[in-house]
């Protein structure tokens, strides 16, 4: 709450006398979250990422005065961040596929072992089988965890549709599941 | 009882996708680069002599309609009380014009 708070004082701040500090502050406090969320959404191309974020942020800036505070500032700033992604991608229609060897997408590994290794791999590849409406639908509640009724502020799409999205990707997802509980997983749950 | 399981199952893919995708490789100057593009700070004088711009023609664009409708009133709808009324009229829609199709194209493009 005083989070929240907080935030929305910046965002007073930056609307009503153009306060680059505050906004700094802002940037800040997102920054690591949108990144990783659109480091995933981008199949790991950290290059991308940057410029998606830099824009999103110097998108946020340019329009702070229409932001009208009915949601958050982290949900207006995902939904600037989910249409650069799309204009990319309108400009730039993916077509390569992940390369599974990148030490990008194995950089996080809790204990350091080759079954933490796969299992980062796992999610990474059922990660890319989902469309990028499914993906980015799929990072924002379970990453993010996000409420469905924000997602749908967020992406324009309707509770059904991403509802629809939540379930075909827990299918997907619940293989991991199936692989941890199996005898001989790892042990150390992260849930 | 399906509700449950679902919940179940949300929670336990949630906490290994929040535990295991990946980070964002490291990028210490992001912030400032989000900074160094923000466009430049606006001067605060100009900021003023552009205000005091915008009260004298405000006060001007008041002073025509008050001298248009009064001269309306004093001499009845001739030519040149017609044309009279006609220029603060044009001047007033232009100056929405100016102010609000940059405002539309903003929101239209934003959110």
């Amino acid at each position: 709450m005083a989070g929240r708070i907080e935030e929305m004082r910046l965002v007073a701040l930056c609307m009503l006398s153009d306060n680059r500090e505050a906004f700094s502050r802002l940037v800040e406090m997102h920054q690591e979250g949108l990144r990783r969320f659109v480091f995933n959404l981008c199949s790991g191309d950290a290059a991308l990422t940057d410029d998606i974020c830099q824009e999103t942020f110097l998108k946020a800036w340019l329009a702070i005065r229409s932001f009208r505070g009915l949601s958050g500032f982290k949900t207006w700033l995902y939904r600037i961040a989910i249409n650069e992604h799309i204009s990319y991608r309108r400009k730039y229609p993916a077509g390569v596929t992940t390369d599974l060897s990148d030490p990008q997408l194995t950089s996080i590994s809790l204990d350091g072992g080759q079954k933490a290794l796969e299992a980062n791999m796992d999610i990474t590849v059922l990660l890319e089988q989902l469309s990028e409406a499914e993906r980015a639908v799929t990072l924002l509640f379970y990453l993010e965890g996000i409420p469905i009724k924000e997602i749908t502020k967020i992406t324009g799409m309707p509770e059904g549709t991403i509802k629809s999205h939540l379930s075909r990707a827990r299918k997907h997802l619940a293989i991991i599941l199936d692989k941890e509980s199996a005898p001989g997983a790892r042990s150390n749950s992260s849930c | 009882m399906k509700h449950q399981n679902t919940d179940r199952i949300d929670s336990a893919i949630r906490g290994q996708i929040q535990s295991e995708l990946p980070q964002c490789p490291q990028n210490p100057w992001f912030r400032n680069k989000v900074m160094n593009r923000l466009p430049a700070r606006r001067s605060r004088f100009a900021s003023i002599v552009e205000w005091a711009f915008y009260v004298v023609g405000g006060l001007a664009l008041i002073g025509g309609w008050w001298s248009a409708i009064n001269a309306m009133i004093t001499q009845g709808p001739t030519p040149s009380t017609l044309v009279l009324s006609l220029l603060p009229f044009a001047i007033t829609l232009s100056a929405i014009a100016i102010i609000a199709i940059p405002m539309l194209r903003r929101s239209a493009h934003s959110l």
